[in-house]
């Protein structure tokens, strides 16, 4: 049952009254142009409401639980230089810094432009025609939105862009960090746009990972268009910590024979639910959706996928890894649509779950939908402990206990962050997670 | 070295008894064939030495350079000195050769207060061992025992043994799938690694190893006793007549 938005103590009602101060304070009486999609995400919002009880898309994240507190809607002390980051290492040319969703030119360091003819910054002051760019953050697709997309649309004051022009590639990977200001409960709704033209190619890495040590709660939203021909390697890292929360969507839109290939890293928080939505709507794409999600504590992680094969002809490889111990609990629901006009279609997944400890909870579920008769598609789910005769392997040649089982748990998340072709990317994660296993095994 | 005393071991699921009072006295510099049926209890008696779960000892005792070998970790049996070649070695996906040979040399050498191997001194010993059993060098990279043919993955057990320099060797059927060549390998390393401070426990099915390995002792394991125990030549008499010759019997068990 959705409560009644006309009860002032709803849940929903906090949101709608802190939306209309918001955008009264973003137009300030003028249009600023999203007007009318900041009204289109409102409507939304209040008629769907948030998650209702039992729905089965929040089976098992009964959101409600966590946003029964009182939110701060506004910006907290910014930060006058850049926190340190265990994923970033050195700054390069390539770095976009947002906070609270808003991008600070004096904290990023981007490309003149004899170097990069595209663009990467706030919204409002790309040049990109304001149609296309409507265009572009309108493209949701109908079968995976949800409450929380048309809230963040209807908060929306700026956000990031980043266009990668025809035919031009980003010469390091581009690296975006997300922080969250100091204010407590702050409830922060940012957006990211990326457009990478046809025949482009780049490496992005979107990092989440800055730890306040305070309450956050980010509702994020990340658009990515992939034009044809083109070639998108895109990482997304959340690690802020035991009391942050996140609520994302990724909408990955991709034009023919183009490529995207995404990694999924989640190392902790209190809550975590992404949607990781592909749509490739064109023939000849290729979709590499993959993840690794590291469950420790109380933390509790859902990850939702859908990949919607929309067109003929198109691959899609899909590989989620996870690691839940203590009294954490994830849930992968991995869903895989097949129109009926998208033949030859080849679609496999695979989810692996080690489970650590008696408390810890895991739920898998794979969903195949194929409509069309030509198709390969294959899917696995298995979730188990550590392999008792592995480990006896091990220690019978002399490997103590915790040391044996960090080797195991290693090796386990080995494959999926190899997946990783940024090599500093990859050879950072693998170090984290190694250094996070030997203190779960420790 | 070893002292094993009317041993009664179950398995912990569902109560079976496999060793029915087994009674085996090994000294250092020592080998010992021990040769049985199937589902004599061979397997059995390897695995409770090495500290494999799912059994449990009912009766008797294992008394390891004179201390109680049960209630040992496996990791502290193998850093004690017990080393067990697998039957089925296991594969280690994502897990490398050198990184898993690393952890296990380093840490049995700690524990024997010897220094610890650097990498370039680790990578040394590890081709040279290597040559012992004619393993190809480039496997450090490899995941342990992962797409290893039968014949590598029992002769990268012995590889493992001669790393780690065990007082006590056990093999559990280290000749079972090998041709006559990778036999002939894999027993010239055993022999290279004999000496008058470490013993071998070597369970076999066949006689054909013990062509190349001469034993010291054989026993012969039945229903979980040891009903025969002989020189080098009772394989050779098992060899030409069998196991049916030997009935359980009800009467003590030899002891070596």
């Amino acid at each position: 049952m959705i409560p009644s938005l006309d009860d002032n103590n709803s849940l929903e009602a906090q949101f709608l009254v802190a939306q209309a101060l918001v955008a009264a304070s973003a137009t300030n009486g003028q249009t600023d142009g999203f007007d009318a999609f900041r009204e289109a995400g409102r409507i939304r919002f209040s008629s769907q409401g948030f998650p209702a009880p039992r729905t089965e898309l929040w089976k098992y994240t009964p959101v409600r639980r966590w946003l029964k507190t009182d939110f701060s809607f506004d910006s907290g002390v910014g930060f006058s230089e850049l926190p340190s980051s265990e994923y970033r290492g050195d700054i390069g040319s390539y770095h976009a810094v947002c906070v609270d969703g808003i991008f600070i030119p004096s904290l990023s360091s981007i490309p003149d432009k004899d170097e990069f003819e595209g663009y990467i910054g706030a919204i409002s002051k790309a040049k990109m025609p304001l149609d296309r760019l409507l265009s572009h953050l309108e493209t949701i697709n109908p079968r995976t939105e949800t409450a929380f997309d048309a809230l963040n649309q209807s908060f929306f004051q700026d956000g990031l862009l980043v266009h990668i022009p025809h035919d031009t590639e980003l010469a390091e990977p581009l690296y975006i960090t997300n922080l969250v200001t100091s204010g407590s409960n702050a409830f922060m709704q940012p957006r990211t746009l990326i457009v990478a033209e046809s025949a482009s190619k780049g490496a992005i890495i979107d990092l989440r990972d800055h730890d306040s040590g305070i309450t956050t709660f980010e509702n994020s939203v990340t658009q990515i268009h992939v034009g044809s021909g083109a070639q998108l390697d895109y990482y997304h890292v959340f690690d802020r910590g035991p009391l942050s929360h996140l609520i994302r969507k990724l909408n990955v839109y991709q034009e023919a024979d183009s490529t995207c290939s995404t990694n999924e890293l989640i190392l902790s928080g209190a809550l975590v639910r992404t949607d990781l939505n592909f749509l490739p709507d064109g023939e000849g794409c290729t979709t590499n959706l993959n993840g690794f999600y590291l469950a420790q504590s109380d933390t509790h992680i859902d990850v939702h996928t859908m990949v919607d094969h929309a067109k003929p002809d198109c691959v899609s490889n899909e590989l989620f890894k996870g690691i839940i111990g203590d009294t954490a609990t994830a849930v992968f629901n991995g869903r895989v649509l097949v129109r009926q006009d998208a033949q030859r279609i080849n679609a496999y997944q695979s989810n692996r779950n080690i489970v650590l400890s008696d408390t810890a909870k895991m739920f898998s579920k794979p969903e195949l939908e194929i409509y069309a008769d030509d198709v390969k598609c294959s899917h696995g789910a298995t979730t188990g402990q550590i392999d008792s005769e592995a480990m006896f392997y091990l220690r019978s040649r002399g490997i103590k206990e915790s040391v044996a089982r960090n080797l195991l748990l290693q090796a386990f998340a080995a494959d999926v962050l190899a997946l990783v072709s940024v090599d500093s990317l990859r050879e950072r994660l693998q170090e984290i997670v190694a250094e996070r296993l030997r203190k779960q095994s420790g | 070295m070893l002292e094993i005393k009317n041993l009664h071991v179950s398995i912990e699921d569902d109560g079976t008894e496999i060793l029915k009072g087994v009674t085996l006295t090994v000294n250092a510099g020592e080998v010992h064939a021990i040769m049985g049926p199937n589902g004599s209890g061979k397997s059995t008696l390897a695995s409770v030495l090495a500290g494999r779960d799912g059994y449990v000892v009912t009766e008797g005792s294992v008394i390891y350079k004179g201390v109680d070998l049960l209630d040992m970790a496996p990791d502290k049996r193998a850093r004690e000195g017990v080393f067990l070649a697998f039957q089925y070695p296991v594969e280690l996906p994502g897990v490398s050769m050198a990184n898993f040979l690393r952890q296990a040399v380093n840490s049995v050498r700690e524990h024997r207060n010897q220094k610890v191997l650097s990498a370039m001194e680790f990578l040394k010993l590890m081709k040279e061992k290597a040559q012992l059993v004619q393993l190809d060098p480039s496997l450090k990279q490899r995941a342990v025992n992962e797409g290893f043919s039968g014949g590598e993955k029992k002769r990268n057990e012995i590889f493992q043994l001669a790393m780690l320099e065990p007082t006590l060797a056990i093999l559990d059927e280290t000749d079972s799938g090998l041709d006559i060549d990778a036999l002939r390998v894999v027993s010239e390393g055993i022999n290279s690694l004999r000496s008058s401070d470490r013993a071998f426990v070597i369970i076999t099915h066949y006689q054909r190893l013990l062509d190349y390995v001469i034993p010291d002792f054989v026993h012969v394991l039945v229903d979980g006793r040891i009903v025969e125990s002989g020189g080098k030549e009772l394989a050779l008499k098992l060899e030409d007549q069998g196991y049916d010759w030997l009935k359980p019997t009800e009467s003590d068990p030899i002891t070596a």
